[in-house]
């Protein structure tokens, strides 16, 4: 499981670094994405290496640690934040440069 | 489990039990919960104000590309789409509302409520935290703009000023973070102001420095998502606080 688990984890970060390679915007904002949840999911597997259980005061049997958990609630959050930023990014770039091609874009001021 | 061979000897974390015995102590059970509200609430400060600072972003570039680029030339009139907002919302089936949906969306947003809201006040003995009653509630929110639309949700919920509501999101936790340190010396320390002032509050609900914090992450990420929906879906409307 754990194999299956990083392989998973590190797909999912190839591809997001894939697509962020990539002369489309779009496609870069999307990977932009992937690769926010492929570090998220590599720090929350981390934590759960000592047991399964939730992380509660009173739990019998092992807990799984509940600090990357924390992290990771944190992390998720600014992820959220930053992909709508790229989208509101995403949309004045379309509509000033009516193109998604990065080699089009160029220059801060047209 | 594959790979039992080469599987590494279970390893404990240092920080991780002192966390534990420290929720004990502060008298909650999630541990996770505690420590973004309590142990490490400075950090969870600054991830809504990050949040409130994002919707607030998007909100600024938005609007100023809108009204910088819409005068001299319409916007996205090449590629086949009329100048005017973005994502033209009128609701579901044009500008006739279904009567079932339109029903459904008045049940989901204030049922989406009460689920936050237990989540928020509870959240210290069960999952949830107000990130997640935010996001509950925001979700309610975003349905009613899917379901009637933009102008018509704006007018039934007048009430919804996203950037009043960050504002008071990120002042209400350093209020409360400062009057724990005038009580007890430590920012954003756990001070039960219930207790304190006698009020008579049910068995379980606490009025904390952790209550009032997670009260404050849920209205600053209400306002942010709801900032979110608003610029992205039409860029051109201003937010009604600042309307002169």
């Amino acid at each position: 499981m754990e194999i299956l688990t990083a392989f998973a984890i590190g797909l999912t970060f190839a591809l997001g670094l894939f697509q962020v390679l990539r002369r489309n915007v779009i496609r870069a904002a999307i990977g932009l994405m992937l690769l926010t949840n492929a570090v998220n999911l590599f720090l929350l597997s981390t934590g759960a290496y000592t047991g399964q259980k939730a992380a509660y005061v009173g739990t019998v049997g092992m807990q799984s640690d509940p600090l990357p958990q924390a992290l990771v609630l944190t992390a998720v959050v600014i992820g959220l934040g930053v992909t709508a930023f790229v989208l509101a990014m995403l949309i004045v770039i379309v509509q000033r440069y009516k193109s998604c091609d990065s080699d089009e874009v160029r220059g801060l001021k047209r | 489990m594959a790979g039992s061979a080469g599987r590494p000897a279970p390893w404990f974390s240092a920080v991780s039990p002192y966390y534990g015995e420290a929720t004990k102590a502060a008298g909650s059970k999630s541990i996770v919960g505690a420590i973004l509200a309590d142990f490490r609430a400075i950090d969870t400060l600054n991830e809504i104000a990050v949040f409130g600072i994002a919707g607030l972003g998007i909100y600024t570039l938005i609007w100023f590309a809108a009204r910088k680029f819409s005068g001299d030339e319409p916007l996205m009139s090449e590629t086949g789409v009329p100048p005017g907002p973005i994502f033209n919302t009128r609701g579901i089936g044009g500008p006739q509302i279904s009567p079932l949906i339109a029903i459904l969306a008045q049940v989901v947003l204030p049922l989406g409520m009460i689920i936050g809201i237990c989540e928020l006040l509870y959240g210290h003995y069960q999952p949830g935290d107000g990130f997640s009653a935010g996001v509950i509630i925001s979700i309610g929110i975003g349905f009613w703009y899917v379901v009637f639309g933009y102008h018509e949700t704006r007018r039934r919920l007048a009430w919804l000023r996203p950037s009043a509501l960050i504002g008071w999101g990120i002042l209400l936790a350093i209020v409360s973070g400062t009057a724990a340190m005038i009580i007890n010396g430590s920012f954003f320390s756990i001070v039960d102001f219930g207790k304190m002032m006698g009020l008579p509050l049910p068995r379980a609900l606490h009025l904390s420095t952790s209550v009032l914090f997670e009260i404050a992450i849920m209205l600053s990420v209400v306002g942010s998502v709801t900032h979110m929906i608003n610029t992205l879906g039409h860029p051109e409307e201003k937010d009604t606080l600042w309307r002169s």
